[in-house]
C-alpha cells in the first residue's frame, strides 16, 4: 500500500499553480477487476463516491462510482453476482502528479468529475484527489491573508 | 437522520419513497452567507452542496463546490462573495412522495449527486446517490 504521509511541506503562496501531488490522497483505496459489487457498495456507503479498478501491476483500467452501482441495480442486476469488470467504466479520465490545481479545477468542472485517479507515466495509480481535497488545502493555506 | 437507518427487516427497495431515504434537519444557508462559510461548512461537515434558502424556507439556489473552487481558481476573496453570486438558481428538486426508482433515473440522467427536498417549494431535506445506495442495501438486505 501507498506510503502514508501527506505531503504538506513548502506551500506556493499561488494557489492555482499548486500541484496535485501536494494535494492527492496517496492513501487510495482500490479494488480488482474480481472485486464483487456488493463489497464496492459497502466500501463506498463507508465513505466515498468513487473507487479505482486497478490490475496486478496497479495500472489504472477502470472506475467504479455509484452512478455505475445505481445503473447496475437500474439493470435489475444483484450486485452480489457482479464484478467490478463488468460494471466499471473503463479507460476513466486520470491526471498527473504535476498537473496544477487550476488545469485540475477547470476538468473536473467540465467534466462533472468529483474525484479523479492519479496515475505515473506507467498509467500506474499512485493517488487519488477530490474536490474536497483541493477545497481543504485552500483553507488551510490561510486564504484569509490574501488581497 | 434517515428513516432508512432504522429499518428492522426488508422491503422491496424500489418501493422506498424519498421521505424514508432522505436526510432531514439539512444544514442550509441564506443568499447573503459570504463563500468563506459555505467552503467550511463543507468541509468540517462533508458533503459537496449546500441548499440556499429564504427566511421562511423558500429554497432559491443550490451552491456546490464546483461554484467555490471557481472563484477560488479566479482568484476572488471568498470572504466577498455572497452565496448569491455563484449559486445556481433553480435547482432541480424532488418531493417526498416519489419512488426510488424515479429518482434514481433522475440522478442518472442528470449527473446529479445530491438534490434538495421540497414541500410547496420549502426545503424539508436532501437526497444524495449516497442515500439512495444506502437505502437500497438496506432494505435488500433480508428481501429476495
Amino acid at each position: 500500500m501507498p506510503a502514508r504521509k501527506r505531503v504538506r511541506g513548502d506551500r506556493p503562496k499561488d494557489f492555482p499553480s499548486m500541484t496535485v501531488k501536494q494535494v492527492m490522497e496517496k492513501r487510495v483505496q482500490s479494488v480488482h477487476l474480481r472485486t464483487k459489487g456488493d463489497v464496492i457498495a459497502s466500501l463506498m456507503i463507508e465513505g466515498f463516491g468513487a473507487v479505482p479498478v486497478v490490475d496486478k501491476h496497479r495500472k489504472l483500467t477502470g472506475i467504479v462510482s455509484e452512478h455505475d452501482l445505481l445503473a447496475a441495480i437500474d439493470d435489475g442486476g444483484s450486485l452480489g453476482a457482479l464484478t467490478a469488470g463488468e460494471i466499471m467504466t473503463g479507460n476513466p479520465y486520470s491526471v498527473r502528479p504535476e498537473t496544477n490545481l487550476g488545469t485540475l479545477v477547470h476538468v473536473l468542472r467540465a467534466s462533472d468529475l468529483v474525484r479523479v485517479p492519479v496515475v505515473d507515466t506507467k498509467d500506474r495509480l499512485v493517488g487519488i484527489i477530490a474536490r474536497r481535497d483541493v477545497l481543504r488545502t485552500y483553507l488551510s493555506t490561510g486564504s484569509t491573508n490574501r488581497k | 437522520m434517515r428513516q432508512t437507518e432504522f429499518f428492522l427487516k426488508g422491503c422491496d427497495p424500489k418501493s422506498l419513497t424519498v421521505e424514508q431515504l432522505m436526510q432531514d434537519a439539512v444544514t442550509r444557508c441564506t443568499s447573503r452567507t459570504d463563500a468563506l462559510t459555505i467552503a467550511h461548512l463543507m468541509t468540517h461537515r462533508n458533503f459537496g452542496s449546500l441548499p440556499v434558502v429564504e427566511e421562511d424556507g423558500t429554497l432559491v439556489g443550490i451552491v456546490t463546490e464546483y461554484d467555490l473552487l471557481q472563484a477560488m481558481i479566479d482568484g476572488r476573496d471568498l470572504r466577498k462573495i455572497l452565496a448569491t453570486e455563484i449559486m445556481s438558481a433553480h435547482p432541480v428538486t424532488v418531493t417526498e412522495d416519489q419512488t426510488l426508482a424515479q429518482v434514481a433515473d433522475l440522478f442518472q440522467d442528470r449527473y446529479i449527486t445530491r438534490v434538495p427536498v421540497v414541500r410547496n417549494r420549502k426545503l424539508v431535506g436532501v437526497l444524495a446517490r449516497r442515500d439512495l445506495l444506502f437505502g437500497y442495501m438496506r432494505a435488500a438486505q433480508y428481501w429476495s
